[in-house]
């Protein structure tokens, strides 16, 4: 393609976005908030999914000792806690060792914790694991009555209600997304019918002229392009600062919980963001180009 | 070169602007294409250049069936013939120099192509010095002389004219009538309808006269007749 082709359509598609800014405005604004929604339900998807599984895999029983239980009663009921049939694994945690645990979930930010090796404030503990996640509830509960016990914990229904959240939050903001992204379409496609309009006594000349179908369609299909890519674009800036500020904020009030902030994983997800506006900008002019620029 | 066999049109809303028309045109030829408003004159242009596909018959062009030709070879056609119409289509935004270079950069052509040819139709049809003017600024014959310089700059081998002299005065009229009998001395085929029968009648070249999408006469050098 020759350079003055190309300053051609590129003169020509821009000519009519300002020609057409109010529409065109409109049109990049819903491109951008349809992707924003897309975009940030997408992440707390991802992150619902990924605190999820952490969670899992530790849905185990944590029996938390009581401070004067000595180390002759913790092994009897170490012992005693493995002969149940329903326990696959019993494991002692010291309260040095919990410690140290814990340091490494708090990952840089473990200085919080120093000094609190002296003054340990944490128990002893067994950890349990059982054969089906379901025994879980109603072995705590035996458990629960052990002299040397002082407390039981384990995570089962907080996992559940964050897949529930998770699946929710899937469904709405996929939803969400395609009706707005559906009516993104259709204001592209309105803007782009606008602009062949504007032009329909040029475009007359230029097949009068022996310009080729796709040579006249190139511009309008450019500022369809133009209008969904800058909304992507818009989208994408929105859902990045505000998801680096979340995790800003969330790191000092919330350190335990990790977002994720791996780019092997925000990289896709601002290239998708970005390759859906061309598309909804593609989709919408051809659209109007299929009805309105036929020979 | 130009041939028509049957040729007839019905429009989608029931009209019958063409009905069994055959003819043939040969290369070289001056044509004027006559009759009343309403004879099919400029629908018999649009199936030339397929903007129109007629209803039954066999339109050839060059040897080419127009009929059979698929969508995407009908730019190249036209890139071959060219097209003056009564109202100019001119486009205003863009100066003279600019729609006529249209023609060229619709093709794709480059800009050291468009900056050679552009001036040498500019001469031709006699406005060297308005290149940089803009289409309102001229009289009507100054105007149909760039759309005929447009219709020019891609060396068509035809030049269909629909009432090119529609809008223009008596004698703006006969200085275009000469610039056209000038292209087609130099070897392009010219189709010409119209009303002006003065013009027909002095000049004694073919003329082909429709009445109600009916050919009624075909004359070597004929005339308008025109008390008709
Ligand atoms: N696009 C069209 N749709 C329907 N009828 C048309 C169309 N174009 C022309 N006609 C009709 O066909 C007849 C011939 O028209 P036209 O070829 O324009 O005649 P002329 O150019 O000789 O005045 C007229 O009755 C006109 O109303
Ligand atoms: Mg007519």
């Amino acid at each position: 393609m020759r350079l003055s082709t190309i300053n051609y359509y590129f003169r020509e598609a821009f000519q009519s976005v300002l020609r057409n800014s109010w529409l065109s405005v409109a049109s990049i604004g819903v491109v951008a908030v349809s992707l924003l929604i897309l975009g940030s339900s997408l992440l707390l998807v991802l992150n619902a999914n990924s605190i999820a599984a952490n969670l899992e895999s530790s849905v185990e029983i944590s029996l938390f000792l009581k401070e004067e239980t000595s180390s002759d009663e913790i092994e009897a009921l170490e012992k005693e806690i493995k002969a149940m049939p329903e326990v696959t694994e019993v494991k002692f945690v010291s309260k040095a060792q919990a410690l140290e645990e814990m340091k490494k979930n708090f990952g840089d930010k473990q200085d919080i914790l120093t000094g609190l090796e002296e003054k340990n404030p944490l128990p002893d503990a067994l950890r349990i694991k059982t054969s089906v996640v379901d025994q879980v509830a109603p072995l705590a509960y035996q458990l629960e009555s052990f002299d040397a016990v002082d407390q039981v914990r384990y995570g089962q229904g907080v996992v559940e209600k964050l897949l529930a959240l998770s699946k929710w939050v899937r469904t709405a903001g996929l939803v969400t997304m395609v009706l707005l992204g559906i009516a993104a379409v259709f204001l592209i496609a309105t803007t782009i019918r606008l602009s062949v309009f504007a032009r329909r006594k040029e475009v007359g000349i230029m097949k009068m002229l022996g310009a080729t179908n796709w040579f006249v369609r190139f511009p309008f299909l450019l500022e369809g392009m133009f209008l969904g890519l800058t909304g992507s674009l818009l989208a994408v800036v929105a859902v990045y600062y505000g998801y680096l500020s979340l995790i800003g904020s969330i790191e000092l009030s919330l350190p335990f919980i990790q977002l994720i902030s791996d780019r092997s994983l925000l990289v896709p997800l601002v290239e998708s963001l970005l390759g859906l506006g061309l598309v909804i900008g593609v989709a919408g002019s051809m659209i109007s180009l299929r009805k309105f620029l036929n020979t | 070169m130009i041939q028509l066999y049957n040729v007839t049109k019905t429009y989608d809303n029931g009209v019958k602007a063409l009905s069994d028309v055959t003819l043939r045109i040969h290369k070289g030829e001056f044509v004027f294409l006559v009759g009343p408003s309403g004879a099919g004159k400029s629908t018999l242009t649009k199936l030339l250049s397929r903007e129109e596909l007629p209803s039954r018959g066999q339109v050839i062009l060059d040897g080419k069936s127009l009929i059979r030709m698929r969508p995407g070879e009908v730019p190249y056609l036209r890139r071959k013939i060219g097209m003056v119409f009564q109202d100019f289509r001119l486009l205003p935004q863009k100066t003279v120099f600019e729609n006529v270079a249209f023609a060229l950069e619709v093709i794709g052509a480059s800009k050291k192509d468009i900056h050679k040819s552009v001036p040498k139709v500019l001469s031709m049809v006699g406005l060297p010095d308005k290149a940089g003017v803009f289409p309102n600024h001229l009289s009507g014959g100054e105007q149909q002389r760039v759309s005929i310089a447009r219709a020019l700059v891609n060396n068509p081998f035809l030049i269909i004219a629909d009432e090119p002299t529609g809008n223009l005065d008596p004698e703006t009229s006969w200085d275009l009538m000469k610039l056209l009998l000038d292209i087609n001395l130099r070897g392009t085929t010219v189709i010409m309808a119209t009303h002006a029968c003065d013009i027909v009648d002095a000049l004694k070249k073919r003329v082909l006269e429709l009445t109600g999408g009916k050919l009624v006469r075909d004359e070597k050098e004929g005339a308008y007749r025109c008390e008709a």
